[in-house]
């Protein structure tokens, strides 16, 4: 199937959005979510980094995350070059961000948010899935 | 008769057909186009609604981040400041709730021992109960006696006596002379401007830091829900040792 790739990235996409907004939400909240797992949510969440000025990250993500879902919902519909260009861009842009994020919190806060590892993860999925996407296409 | 077409009207009938299978094709595909806009619509209003959801659901794994001013001189401390665990208590002496958990408090001192730094943050709610600010300032002349945590048992155990009073005064006095305090000194402290000061100072520190309900615990920095009995008060301290 032509577009397979697209699809996946368009279910992450979803997926993603669920997270970012989930994060979203707890940040306009003030709330700390439930961290079982990598335990070190509220340092990263509370962190200088958990926002670019007044704008909380997480909020960035569900804006990013609403692009991926409106490019791969275009391309399945209406398809156009430009398109595929466009999102195999905020493919690389979203990975670039993930590798950013994760070694600040390796390095910097020493603590690791489990739902940011999640969405970090989604973004390298994403990118793969554009990668394999870009290849299929070259053949085709 | 019509009883069979032309070749010209076949080709007549054969190109309408076609025609209207277009037509159709082209509606089906832009419905199909919508309903994918609008499901999508659908489903990322109903995740946006089932986070919101979610985070608002009371859980008792979640924590409210506050950030709090750090353990300072001007604390009223109890045990070793090195101690794994930091509970810091913003309360109100005419508080019911306060005093309900003052007894597991107690309680927590005495099972962590050095392994428990407690502090105690004046919080009176005054616009609730009128006589907290008095009452805290009662407690302040206490402490400088050397006896605040002793005066805090009192005036815990007895906050029905004295939260409807008009006038503590012989109350309190009596309470000091049960805790064999100097009596006029404690009379004078309990006036006098420096403890107004203070509890002044602890219930506007507290309001900007965001804390608004007696009690509020914070372990170790996060603000806690409170804990239902000493038992899951003390699950909590001890997944706070594990760390």
């Amino acid at each position: 199937m032509k577009n397979k790739n697209i699809i996946y990235s368009l279910i992450l996409g979803f997926l993603g959005f669920f997270v970012a907004t989930y994060l979203t939400i707890l940040h306009y909240k003030n709330i700390i979510p439930p961290c079982g797992v990598t335990g070190g949510c509220e340092k990263v969440l509370t962190s200088q980094f958990s926002t670019i000025g007044p704008i909380p990250l997480a909020l960035l993500g569900s804006l990013f995350y609403l692009a991926v879902i409106i490019l791969c919902i275009l391309i399945l519909t209406n398809y156009k070059k430009i398109l595929v260009d466009l999102f195999y861009g905020m493919a690389a842009i979203g990975f670039l961000v993930s590798i950013v994020l994760i070694l600040i919190q390796a390095y910097i806060l020493h603590a690791f948010c489990q739902y940011c590892l999640t969405s970090e993860a989604i973004s390298t999925g994403i990118i793969i899935l554009a990668y394999l996407d870009f290849r299929e296409r070259k053949v085709l | 008769m019509v009883e069979g077409l032309t070749k010209d009207e076949k080709k007549a009938v054969r190109k309408l057909e076609w025609e209207e299978k277009e037509k159709k094709d082209r509606h089906n595909a832009t419905v199909k186009k919508y309903s994918i806009w609008l499901g999508t619509a659908v489903v990322l209003i109903l995740a946006i609604i089932g986070m919101y959801w979610l985070v608002t659901s009371p859980s008792p794994s979640q924590q409210i981040a506050i950030k709090v001013a750090p353990v300072s001189k001007r604390d009223i401390t109890n045990g070793n400041a090195s101690a794994k665990i930091t509970l810091i208590e913003y309360s109100d002496f005419q508080c019911p709730a306060c005093a309900a958990y003052h007894p597991i408090v107690n309680q927590l001192l005495k099972t962590y021992g050095k392994n428990l730094y407690f502090i105690y943050r004046m919080f009176p709610l005054t616009n609730v109960h009128p006589n907290s600010h008095i009452a805290a300032q009662a407690a302040y002349a206490a402490l400088k006696q050397g006896k605040f945590f002793d005066m805090a048992d009192v005036l815990f155990n007895k906050q029905q006596e004295w939260a409807d009073l008009q006038d503590t005064t012989t109350a309190f006095a009596d309470y000091a002379t049960m805790l064999k305090l100097d009596v006029s000194k404690f009379k004078t402290d309990t006036n006098s401007n420096e403890a107004k000061k203070y509890v002044n100072d602890s219930e506007n520190q507290a309001q900007s830091e965001g804390i608004n309900a007696t009690p509020t615990f914070i372990l170790n920095g996060n603000k806690i829900n409170n804990p239902q009995s000493l038992d899951e008060f003390k699950k909590l301290i001890d997944t706070e040792i594990g760390k």
